[in-house]
């Protein structure tokens, strides 16, 4: 007797990628006894690194274990599968889905999967860090990539799309998200790790993964390292050297507990942890721009940033902190004022409902001139946020309030059924 | 890993951290960047009788402020004077970073400071190889032509590299850049640079110097390696030329350095 697991959440070569968010999965007999008679099976977590959790509805308590009555006719039985929370995978293959039969202990079926999160970078394994580099080489392709695109969507005169305002948040999710997308493409086992900044990170500033400066801070890498041939609007190489001792992490930067607990949980509302007023050290300011400052070189101004691909690593943990904060006040109902002001008066590209500029593909003012880049590249593993999303399309990332999720987890930031909290 | 007691313990933790800052001030009064003290970060950053320990911090928060886009626009102009005051001031420590940021912008006041170093020493700001480098980082700068004028002069091995790089950009620097490449007395990292700049402004005539490199028996190992490296995502998916083809298997099967054996291997199974 054979069992066939289908997971809903598949690359394009058919393999299966999980996040913490639960996703649907059905199990039926190949080749079962027939009419009315059932036949139990249990399904287990059984990979090597990565680990996953079974459930027959959508829930954050998954168990490594779940028991099924498969009809005997082939019809399948729905159950929801995700990623064990704590227990990523580091590379393809390391979860294993696997159906036993009760009554004989028989092996039914295997399933290969990998439960695919954001990392801290400086946690990466050399082979993910190695796969990171060989991304991100690929897109940059000496600066004849897609790469381009990315880095024309943060220059002189698109500024007012992605900063000072309500939108700086979920602008840089999506736009994290569509890169992150293509480096996926180009290589599937990748996530984008994040830097985590108020943390040393003695693995990160090395010529292995993301250089070390020289004396006129330009960056120094392996030999054979994809970086060397990093291109740009600049040429070749990447401008940037740290104002501070790389094994520590650098000076002044408001800490994660503080970043969420913002304001003693009585701020836990976006207004204020966002910052729109430069009075209010929000999260725009402090960390985020404190990070970009602690380095000399493009990375320390909003235009040339995004040249350094640091600069992803550094929003990544911006995004993660906004996620934890989302996580921790339980905010991802876009219909709740303290997740994301309500109001239709913003800046345009900062209101709820907004599309978002360059996915969007408008021009002209008050947009900037051109919209590089084309749609939001999309995903084999989710419909979500769609090709044009708007900023409340960013909210709720991991499907919490019951739409679908976008594919991506922080290995530190679980996904939680919400319950309405006031 | 129990999503609920990671819950309970994150929420423990917020709780204790949120104590222990009341207890030391709260985090959100250290960083206050409203209108008025952005203003007097400003008048901080002029003041070049502040220490110099204020005014660096100064010019951080300012630079962090500016990365909140539109809010920081009303006191933009008046920063970047202040900057082009500090780059014009010879002995203001904070010049090159006055400098790196003006020339960034394509600032004409830190153009002039820049082209006037390099052409005459005696009036340079900061050190050639930096300052090479900020000029190529300015569109309307005439850097690769200044960038030869250097590479022929200086001894500093930072700035000829600089100057290489800033070549990149210039059609009539193919037979410069070729004769460094050539060129086994100079460091092997200089010449890599210039097969890079090389690269970029004439491709065929970085894989004829490419495939000369490779198949020289004195070239060193490493350089082979860096050169293999580039012809193969030069020639991204596709089959490799018959020459280079023919090359590759060659070195492959009498190299002893097991660096390049693993990289021509990976290579030549790929294709």
């Amino acid at each position: 007797m054979r069992v066939e697991i289908d997971v809903f959440s598949t690359g394009t070569d058919g393999r299966v990628f999980l996040s913490w968010t639960p996703v649907p999965a059905t199990a039926r007999l190949l080749d079962g006894p027939g009419g009315q008679q059932a036949v139990e099976i249990e399904l287990r977590s059984t990979g090597s690194k990565g680990q996953v959790v079974f459930e027959t509805f959508k829930t954050h308590r998954g168990t490594p274990s779940l028991r099924l009555s498969m009809p005997g006719d082939g019809s399948p039985v729905r159950f929801w599968v995700a990623g064990d929370f704590g227990s990523p995978s580091e590379k393809f293959g390391d979860a294993v889905i696997t159906a036993i039969g009760v009554s004989n202990g028989a092996e039914l079926a295997t399933v290969e999967a990998m439960v695919r999160v954001r990392k801290s970078a400086n946690a990466l394994t050399v082979a993910e860090r190695d796969r990171l580099v060989d991304a991100f080489g690929k897109l940059n392709a000496r600066g004849a990539g897609r790469f381009t695109d990315f880095r024309t969507m943060h220059i002189r005169g698109t500024l007012d799309e992605s900063h000072g305002n309500y939108g700086f948040l979920p602008w840089h999710r999506a736009y994290l998200l569509d890169l992150e997308r293509e480096l996926q493409a180009l290589v599937p086992e990748v996530a984008l790790p994040y830097w985590q900044f108020n943390k040393p990170a003695p693995n990160v500033f090395t010529r292995e993964f993301l250089g070390v400066a020289n004396s006129v801070g330009r960056l120094e890498f392996s030999n054979g390292h994809p970086f060397n041939d990093w291109g740009t609007d600049s040429g070749i190489g990447i401008l940037r050297s740290p104002d501070f001792d790389t094994a520590q992490a650098p000076p002044d930067l408001k800490d994660e507990d503080a970043t969420v607990g913002f304001g003693d949980g009585v701020f836990a509302n976006f207004s204020y942890f966002n910052e729109n007023d430069l009075g209010r050290s929000g999260i725009e300011l402090d960390p985020h721009g404190y990070a970009h400052t602690s380095f000399s070189g493009w990375i320390r101004r909003p235009p040339t940033a995004p040249k350094d691909p640091l600069f992803f690593l550094l929003h990544c943990n911006v995004d993660r902190l906004w996620a934890k904060w989302q996580w921790f006040y339980k905010r991802h109902a876009d219909t709740d004022p303290k997740s994301f002001p309500q109001g239709n008066n913003f800046r345009i590209g900062h209101n709820l409902n907004d599309t978002m500029w360059p996915w969007n593909g408008l021009t002209g003012d008050p947009r900037p001139p051109a919209a590089p880049g084309g749609t939001l590249a999309p995903s084999p593993l989710t419909t979500a946020p769609g090709n044009s999303p708007k900023v409340r399309s960013m909210l709720d990332f991991q499907g919490v309030q019951g739409g679908p999720h976008q594919g991506f987890d922080y290995d530190d930031v679980p996904f939680e059924i919400a319950d309405a909290v006031s | 890993m129990n999503v609920d007691e990671y819950r309970k313990q994150y929420g423990e933790r917020i709780e204790r951290s949120t104590a222990a800052s009341k207890t030391l001030g709260t985090p959100e009064a250290r960083s206050s960047g409203d209108d008025s003290s952005v203003s007097a970060k400003i008048e901080l950053l002029r003041d070049g009788n502040a220490g110099l320990q204020e005014r660096s911090r100064a010019l951080r928060e300012l630079q962090a402020a500016a990365f909140t886009g539109p809010k920081f626009s009303p006191f933009q102009a008046s920063f970047i004077n202040v900057l082009r005051g500090i780059a014009l001031k010879e002995e203001d420590p904070l010049r090159q970073s006055a400098l790196e940021y003006l020339s960034a912008e394509g600032d004409p006041v830190a153009r002039q400071v820049l082209t006037e170093g390099l052409t005459d020493p005696t009036k340079a700001a900061i050190s050639e190889a930096k300052a090479v480098q900020l000029l190529a980082q300015d569109d309307h700068a005439d850097a690769a032509s200044i960038a030869k004028q250097v590479f022929a002069r200086t001894s500093d091995p930072g700035a000829k590299e600089e100057a290489v790089r800033a070549m990149a950009s210039d059609p009539t620097a193919v037979d410069l850049l070729t004769d460094i490449i050539k060129d086994q007395s100079l460091p092997d990292q200089l010449r890599s640079l210039g097969a890079s700049s090389l690269r970029s402004v004439d491709p065929q005539a970085f894989q004829n110097e490419a495939l000369r490199i490779i198949a020289d028996d004195k070239e060193s190992d490493a350089l082979k390696t860096r050169y293999v490296v580039i012809l193969d995502r030069m020639n991204g998916a596709g089959a490799l030329g018959q020459d280079l083809s023919d090359t590759l298997e060659q070195l492959s099967s009498s190299t002893k350095d097991a660096r390049l054996r693993k990289v021509l291997t990976k290579v030549l199974q790929r294709r």
